[in-house]
């Protein structure tokens, strides 16, 4: 059904003329709209920064990818997988290798999930994502060429297709992965 | 070594149709060689158009068509974002500089492009240049303008000129924002990319031309003269997207995710070379079905060289027969067939790609002229080199045919051949 742009003004203007002036400015104040990012399962997005003191990956991923399951771990079972691939997710070093001329080592790893509690962001129709922040440090950061994925191996029953960005001092590009690789960073 | 040179003779003695046959081979060849160099020069000219710039932002769409309409003036954007959003994100503390943009009107054809000082300050392309002046300096006032490239010469301006601008992408008399024409003060040096094709005027220059106008039309009775126009406050409320430059890029894709996560309007924020590589990906699809064809074309070309061999067949029995009674081997009829296909293939090859590098080198000036494009010198790397062995081990295989045919004729031919 269309409705005549005229009537859509009038109702507009009346609406507006409704709420007082005060309540009007307070709402624009907290404008705010919801965000709902997407969430295939399979699919995950892998972003790498090379800078001055080493490599940051973060790893945006359905949470399904990695423990197999997005509700909350209730069972003994739950937990104990949860416990399983937070550990595999915080030991880096298994999940990425570089060119050793870098001389990257892995500085701190952090795993942030609503399944863990440890986000305050809302989940959507019981879907929740697991988010990784690894950070490397490197002695030579200008040298790292090569980044090696093993995230398919690691979890061979979560990724499909793996989106990687990256970005450089020199340059930015992004490849498709559909099974571990190499991504060269020139 | 005499059969290499019994080769070129007989090669020789039968030159008409046989250059018609390399000819064929180094058309297919260099039509391989020429969609190769264009699809690299294609990607390295969309790359060399933005360098240095870490983000690019605006409404909420796709990344590839963001970076489309916003560096490459492809497309439109789906909407308009706040002068507020953006005041707040240029005042992050990681962000060095931006530069925002507002699009939409046109000038015969060419975009318009709203923008401030910072563009010329900090838009680089290709090697990270900035923008270099050929005549004139940054626009200053209201209404000054800086042209690109080909619009200065297509258009035939030069500074001081005035030029009017429409309003959309028509240009029709009622859209014409004619009682404020603009001012040439600078014209841009060529530089291969879509800013050749731009217009560039002030952030303020857009909103004043717009100041009487209501609902995107002119509004009949109701006019404020461009000096009046100067006195309105021309602070702009909307743009269409900005570019940001971050003070380490290696927070990128962090700064990309707060933007993206932005509470008071939806935004996308994208950094360019990822953006690229995605279309890239998208048209990768184009470049296979483009490799496939020149390949077709290229064993087509060999499938000539082939038919002509095979019908010589018959022609040249008495000379093998002769060959044969000089005290030629039946492998050395053999080679001499093979030979001659080797022979023919690399011809047609350096032919080939001889006709490349004469060919965009001819091309050079009108292209440039045309679009704005400098076709760089072809250099054959190690792919092309490839490319061109596979052809000659191609030609080989082919000429194995007839070589055996003849083979197994001269051993049952005596030297009164029935033809």
């Amino acid at each position: 059904m269309k409705f005549p742009s005229t009537l859509i003004s009038t109702l507009s203007l009346l609406l507006a003329l409704s709420s007082s002036p005060l309540h009007a400015d307070e709402h624009a104040m907290h404008k705010e709209h919801e965000e709902h990012g997407v969430h295939e399962h399979g699919a995950a997005t892998l972003s790498l920064a090379v800078g001055e003191a080493g490599v940051d990956i973060m790893l945006e991923s359905p949470a399904a990818n990695i423990v197999g399951f997005e509700h909350a771990a209730t069972t003994d079972e739950d937990k104990q997988m949860l416990a399983d691939a937070q550990k595999k997710l915080e030991a880096g070093a298994d999940l990425f290798a570089f060119n050793t001329e870098a001389g990257c080592t892995l500085n701190s790893a952090e795993v942030v999930s609503a399944l863990l509690g440890n986000t305050n962001t809302e989940k959507h129709d019981d879907h929740s994502d697991m988010d990784v922040a690894w950070a490397f440090t490197c002695t030579a950061p200008a040298a790292l060429t090569e980044v090696t994925t093993k995230l398919f191996a690691a979890f061979p029953d979560g990724f499909e297709h793996l989106k990687v960005e990256w970005v450089t001092d020199k340059s930015a590009s992004a490849v498709a992965l559909e099974k571990d690789d190499t991504i060269k960073l020139n | 070594m005499i059969l290499l040179n019994l080769t070129l003779r007989s090669l020789w003695n039968r030159r008409a149709s046989l250059l018609l046959t390399l000819f064929s081979i180094a058309i297919s060849v260099s039509l391989l060689l020429g969609v190769e160099y264009i699809r690299k020069e294609a990607k390295s000219s969309f790359l060399s158009t933005i360098s240095g710039t870490d983000l690019v932002v605006g409404a909420r769409s796709g990344p590839v068509q963001l970076l489309l309409y916003s560096v490459f003036r492809i497309g439109n954007a789906t909407n308009n974002i706040s002068w507020q959003s953006y005041q707040d994100i240029a005042s992050q503390p990681l962000v060095d500089w931006t530069i925002p943009i507002s699009l939409g009107d046109s000038h015969k054809g060419y975009r318009v492009l709203g923008t401030n000082q910072d563009y010329f300050r900090h838009y680089r392309y290709g090697d990270k240049h900035l923008l270099a002046f050929a005549a004139g300096k940054p626009f200053e006032g209201v209404f000054d303008t800086v042209l690109g490239a080909e619009v200065a010469s297509k258009l035939g301006y030069k500074l001081n000129d005035k030029i009017v601008v429409a309003h959309g992408a028509a240009a029709t008399r009622f859209t014409l924002h004619d009682d404020k024409p603009f001012h040439v003060v600078g014209i841009l040096k060529p530089t291969g990319t879509p800013i050749d094709r731009t217009v560039h005027v002030t952030l303020e220059g857009i909103e004043a031309i717009h100041v009487d106008w209501v609902n995107g039309t002119k509004v009949p009775g109701y006019q404020i003269s461009a000096d009046e126009a100067l006195h309105k406050n021309l602070q702009p409320k909307l743009i269409t997207a900005f570019m940001v430059g971050l003070k380490n890029r290696a927070a990128a894709f962090r700064v990309q995710r707060e933007i993206n996560d932005y509470k008071r309007e939806p935004l996308l924020a994208t950094v360019p070379g990822v953006a690229l590589a995605e279309l890239w990906q998208a048209l990768g699809m184009f470049e296979t079905v483009l490799r496939i064809i020149t390949g077709f074309v290229v064993v087509a070309g060999l499938l000539g060289m082939l038919t002509t061999l095979l019908s010589t067949l018959n022609e040249r029995r008495r000379e093998m027969a002769i060959l044969r009674a000089v005290g030629a081997h039946p492998y050395h009829v053999f080679l001499l067939f093979v030979l001659e296909g080797g022979v023919l293939a690399v011809l047609g090859c350096l032919l080939g790609a001889g006709l490349v590098y004469v060919g965009l080198f001819a091309a050079r000036p009108w292209v440039v002229a045309e679009y704005g494009f400098y076709l760089r010198t072809w250099i054959p790397d190690l792919n092309d080199g490839l490319m061109l062995a596979v052809v000659a081990v191609l030609a080989l295989l082919f000429s194995l045919i007839p070589g055996a045919i003849a083979y197994r004729r001269s051993l049952q031919d005596g030297l009164t051949v029935r033809v």
